[in-house]
């Protein structure tokens, strides 16, 4: 009897199971694949253009996918109630990467030869971008993206990086970093500790690669006495003896290479043995999290791309991305719900396809791109030249925004300020 | 010399995380037969417990024990319940409670999403509450853990070598049969055992809660480091946990501080591949000692 | 199924029945073999997607990798944790060969299979000499494989200081594009592994692990060479791995020692081999194609969280359920399996109700398994009614 009890409970989870799987396949239409569309503006009895894309909504890269997430569905709803793309209504076919380029390739090939998607848009993560540019090429779709760090590997002449820090980006980064300091004059820091997380993003601007050097050889290269150079895992669940070595070093400028929470970790770690920095960098973090942190987070330094604030209100869609943004992050429940970096690198992506399409009159995917390449693109980051001379990157507009009194400000360069707010 | 007493301090707290951590791993795998994956689910949902009453709600973090400790043990218990109903052998546990893990993960990224989930410092005054003696540092609610973990490995240990219920569990775990025959019920010792690994996986969850940054996915960052701990310190062997706990913790914390951060996971493993090498069954000796499944 | 087998359940075979039905199996998938082989050159006329050729590719890789690691682990009992390292040798020498030039893929692959033959050798030698308990070895494999990928991770030489990439490689011609090479030598790595394991099975070598796993202090007094048979299935198991991890470094062209070492191999082969059942050659074969799948449709809805949450119910339903795992169970009622999973299969096919092939595979085998959970009181009641001409 017992026996038989297991019996149907297995039956019914199977029978429940299929049904889910049956539902669900069959509420998006015959079509797989979560699809967004916003209002109903546009579009007649067309069908609407597809656009296809992963991000990393489960694994230990969705805390960013998320942000893109939210961005993305917004930025669709936002140019469909704008007249959608060519007169057609938009639909954004997303699918979940699990953070893992293996299942990113895959999904890629799906949305090109079984979704039928018209335009393709890059996943969140370096490895994820870096596998999915892969199958783009054979299929020669043009292919936005918005975050992949490793500039020098990327020579797709159809990819179009929006993360706008130049083909020498661990060059680049480092030394507006380093010239953001120089504005201190006499009190700028002479000695500096690097602490960096070996994930490849952040080890490739802190450590550059074979030709391009890295955050380390440019402060030896301006002079700068690098007291302390330590790497760390990924994961990382020991701060003290770290923070120990840190405050053993002694460094004017602590150059923490974070992702995600090493940063308040690392912070609390400090001051729990008494040490205060000076001028701290921190590359990627995680803004909220790093806000959270208090007081010994005040003045704390890091490179955006864009920020709610001027100048970049003015730009193209620059007030839109962080008035809708805000709402939805609100709306979805995240505890900080303000479009910085990585909302504004979403849209200017989104941006970057919706101008080639417009601009090409055509789903050609040769057009587009020799439209892209041939015109200048309005963004939230500011105006963006493709220069195929360059493998498509262009010039460097990261800045580097402080945490003063307890806010988030850009610093520096100085046309990116709101109101000449210097570093402190 | 002040910097090896440091990393000598920082190494003894951390050993105190990990041996919290793998306590009920380690009694779960060695008296009731289950090899429990969720285990590392339980603990996650304890932190994000840890974090949401303390965040939303303001309540201290250490407070959050009061509703985390009873959550683990139900969880713990729960789970149990439904092993012993179903009769897995081993690995099957393993599959299932892999399982259960995912339904956990799901479960939490459903209500706290995928976001990146960090106590602020305002609502969390352990994060800068450290004892300090002359120059050396200590953080009080690590110390706080570090007791809990001795009193949870000291209470495991008097329980399963000192008192009654202890040799019948190990009786019942030796030999069910004759156990059986002399009247021991099994079934109630094991719901025993299953309370103290949900009261240990609590305590180990919300400290992580205090002391880090939280994701769906970071549940499985602790896998590789209780494995170690568990298979170094000799199944279901509570002063076995302690020991290894520490002393891998100590190995990475020098590591830490004298070579490079990077290297540290390296070493813990490597510790524990070298002992396995030469002494299979651990560095001590399991409690019990069951032929081959 | 098969004449030799030495733990069917049932399987009192007819002595004339011999001859022909040593043969079925073996002809059937032959025929599901050339049919496969001769799909991207059809899919067009047929009307297929061109998606099937990776969802193809990707399915023959985890039924290589899952049948590779059952046929030391599943056969021996002793369950292997960490296969990654395996996996991760044969995608390593193809990320190194990558750095220099574009490395030819049957050197790659060959190299694999080479690198991690020797990588299991000598773990192999050294474990079976110490004698790890069963469980202990599990959990053993398992850390070795994250230490090793740390290793990489810091030892530039082999890892690159942390990314390497792999971009294109070279192949004949008549392979046609990167992902029909991929599916056409995915395909033959699967057929490798399913045949190396079902030979094994039916062997002396086979007969032994099976004792190994019953008990092995009784194997040995038997006289079964226990190191030897273990040491060669295990280095079999790992040259599999490693060949068709070679191959798969051109799928994904990132690669990092994490993602190559971590669980997701290692842990995923594990559960298709349970779930599908690990006595038996056809069961990681029937895990892979369930699970990979399962979470290939689940992908598509883009309910992280819900798939997730299936994905897991779906384990402890299939491990509760259908102890020993879906094979086992499926050669007590053999032929209702075959014909429930053949059947709906054709119907959803026809109809389009699957959404689909891979849809309609995934509801018939999740049919499949409905059927074999059915308790054998009800079983015998149904098909004793149906016998007696449907008495009302």
């Amino acid at each position: 009897m017992k026996k038989n009890s297991r019996a149907f409970s297995t039956l019914g989870s199977i029978a429940a199971l299929s049904l889910i799987l049956a539902a669900c396949g069959t509420s998006s239409g015959g079509t797989d694949g979560n699809s967004s569309t916003g209002g109903s503006d546009a579009g007649g009895s067309e069908d609407p253009i597809r656009v296809g894309g992963t991000l990393a909504l489960s694994g230990p890269l969705a805390a960013t996918g998320e942000i893109h997430r939210l961005a993305g569905e917004q930025y669709v709803e936002w140019l469909n109630d704008n007249g959608g793309l060519l007169g057609r209504e938009v639909e954004w076919v997303l699918l979940d990467d699990e953070s893992n380029p293996q299942t990113s390739a895959a999904a890629y090939n799906r949305l090109i030869s079984q979704e039928n998607v018209d335009l393709l848009i890059g996943p969140y993560g370096t490895a994820n971008i870096t596998a999915a540019m892969d199958v783009a090429e054979r299929n020669e779709m043009v292919f936005p993206q918005h975050s992949a760090t490793l500039t020098y590997a990327y020579d797709y002449d159809r990819h179009f990086p929006l993360f706008a820090s130049g083909i020498d980006s661990s060059r680049t980064v480092s030394e507006t970093i380093f010239d953001a300091y120089a504005e201190l004059a006499d009190e700028a820091p002479q000695t500096v500790g690097f602490v960096v997380n070996q994930n490849p993003a952040t080890d490739f601007i802190a450590h550059g690669h074979e030709d391009a050097p890295g955050s380390v050889q440019v402060a030896q290269e301006r002079g700068l006495d690098v007291v302390l150079e330590v790497d760390f895992p990924q994961g990382n669940t020991d701060w003290g003896p770290i923070a120990q070595r840190i405050k053993d070093a002694d460094p004017d400028l602590l150059w923490v290479g974070a992702l995600g929470g090493d940063s308040p970790a690392l912070l609390a770690a400090l001051s729990q043995i008494g040490w205060e920095p000076r001028h701290q960098f921190h590359l990627f973090p995680a803004p909220g999290l790093l806000l959270g942190a208090g007081e010994v987070a005040e003045g704390a330094t890091s490179t955006t791309l864009y920020e709610p604030q001027e100048p970049y209100l003015s730009f193209e869609g620059g007030q839109d991305v962080s008035e809708m943004f805000t709402a939805a992050a609100e709306e979805a429940g995240l505890p900080y719900a303000v479009a910085e970096m990585q909302a504004g690198l979403s849209w200017a992506t989104w941006q970057t396809i919706t101008a080639g399409v417009e601009g090409a009159g055509s789903l050609d995917q040769g057009e587009i791109a020799d439209y892209l390449v041939n015109n200048s693109i309005e963004t939230v980051l500011g105006e963006i030249d493709f220069d195929p001379e360059q493998n498509n990157y262009y010039g460097d507009l990261v800045a580097i925004k402080q945490i003063q009194d307890g806010e988030f400000t850009v610093v520096y360069p100085a046309d990116k300020t709101a109101d000449g707010t210097t570093i402190n | 010399m002040q910097q090896w007493i440091q990393a000598l301090i920082t190494g003894l707290l951390l050993g105190g995380l990990y041996a919290t951590l793998s306590l009920g791993f380690s009694l779960t795998w060695g008296l009731l037969r289950t090899i429990n994956f969720a285990h590392f689910g339980f603990a996650l949902l304890a932190s994000y417990v840890t974090y949401e009453l303390s965040t939303v709600h303001g309540f201290d973090p250490l407070l959050t024990l009061v509703a985390t400790v009873p959550i683990g043990v139900a969880l713990s218990l729960g789970l149990q319940w439904f092993v012993s109903k179903v009769k897995l052998d081993m690995f099957g546990t393993l599959v299932a409670t892999f399982g259960l893990l995912l339904v956990l993960e799901a479960a939490i990224s459903r209500y706290w999403l995928q976001d990146l989930r960090r106590i602020p410092t305002e609502n969390n005054p352990w994060l800068s509450n450290v004892l300090s003696v002359g120059p050396y540092t200590m953080p009080v609610v690590q110390i706080l853990g570090l007791v809990a973990a001795v009193a949870l490995c000291g209470f495991s240990w008097w329980l399963l070598q000192r008192s009654r219920a202890g040799y019948a569990i190990r009786a019942s775990v030796e030999n069910p049969t004759m156990a059986r025959a002399f009247g021991i019920d099994a079934t109630r010792l094991g719901y025993l055992i299953a309370a103290i690994s949900g009261v240990s996986v609590a305590i180990a969850g919300s400290m992580i809660g205090i002391l880090y940054a939280l994701s769906p996915a970071s549940a499985l960052i602790w896998v590789p480091v209780t494995l170690a701990v568990v298979l170094l310190g000799g199944l279901a062997n509570p002063v076995g946990v302690a020991i290894s706990a520490t002393a891998l913790a100590l190995a990475e914390s020098f590591t830490r501080q004298f070579a490079d951060p990077s290297l540290a996971q390296l070493v813990a493993l490597g510790i524990l591949v070298i002992v396995l090498l030469f002494k299979p069954s651990g560095l001590f000796r399991p409690t019990v000692e069951v032929s081959e499944r | 199924m098969t004449a030799t087998q030495t733990r069917a359940p049932e399987a009192p075979t007819r002595p004339t029945d011999n001859a022909a039905r040593r043969w079925t199996t073996p002809g059937v998938l032959l025929v599901l073999v050339i049919g496969l082989a001769a799909l991207p050159t059809l899919q067009e006329s047929l009307g297929l997607d061109a998606y099937l050729i990776v969802f193809g590719y990707t399915l023959f890789f985890w039924v290589t990798q899952a049948s590779a690691w059952n046929l030391f682990s599943g056969f021996s009992g002793y369950l292997n944790f960490g296969h990654a390292i395996f996996y991760g040798a044969g995608v390593y020498v193809t990320a190194n060969l990558a750095r220099e030039s574009d490395p030819n893929i049957f050197v790659a692959i060959l190299g694999g299979a080479l690198a991690a033959a020797v990588v299991a050798a000598l773990i192999g030698y050294v474990i079976f000499h110490r004698g790890l308990a069963h469980e202990i070895f599990a959990l053993f494999t398992f850390a070795l494989a994250i230490a090793i990928g740390v290793l990489v991770r810091n030892v530039d030489a082999i890892g690159g200081g942390g990314v390497l990439m792999v971009s294109m490689v070279t192949y004949p011609e008549f392979l046609g594009s990167v992902n029909e090479m991929l599916y056409y030598l995915g395909l033959l790595l699967a057929v490798v592994a399913v045949v190396a394991a079902a030979l094994v099975q039916r062997s002396r070598l086979g007969l032994g692990l099976f004792a190994i796993r019953d008990d092995e202090r009784v194997a040995e007094t038997m006289g079964v060479p226990t190191f030897r048979y273990k040491m060669i299935a295990l280095v079999l198991a790992a040259a599999i791995g490693g060949a068709s991890g070679a191959l798969n470094a051109v799928m994904i062209s990132f690669i990092e020692p994490e993602a190559t070492f971590g669980i997701d191999v290692s842990v995923m082969v594990v559960l298709m081999a349970l779930v599908g059942g690990r006595r038996h050659w056809a069961g990681p074969v029937i895990g892979a194609v369930l699970m990979f799948s399962l979470s290939d449709r689940l992908t598509g809805l883009g309910m992280t969280e819900l798939s997730q949450l299936l994905t897991g119910l779906l384990l402890v339903v299939v491990i509760v359920g259908l102890k020993g795992g879906i094979h086992e169970r499926w050669q007590r009622r053999p032929r209702a399996g075959l014909i429930t999973f053949l059947g709906v299969l054709l119907v959803l096919l026809v109809t389009g109700l699957g959404g689909g092939f891979i849809g309609a595979l995934l509801f018939a085998l999740l049919a499949m398994i409905v059927v074999l959970v059915v308790p054998d009181a009800w079983w015998a009641r149904l098909v004793n009614r149906s016998r007696e001409g449907q008495p009302r």
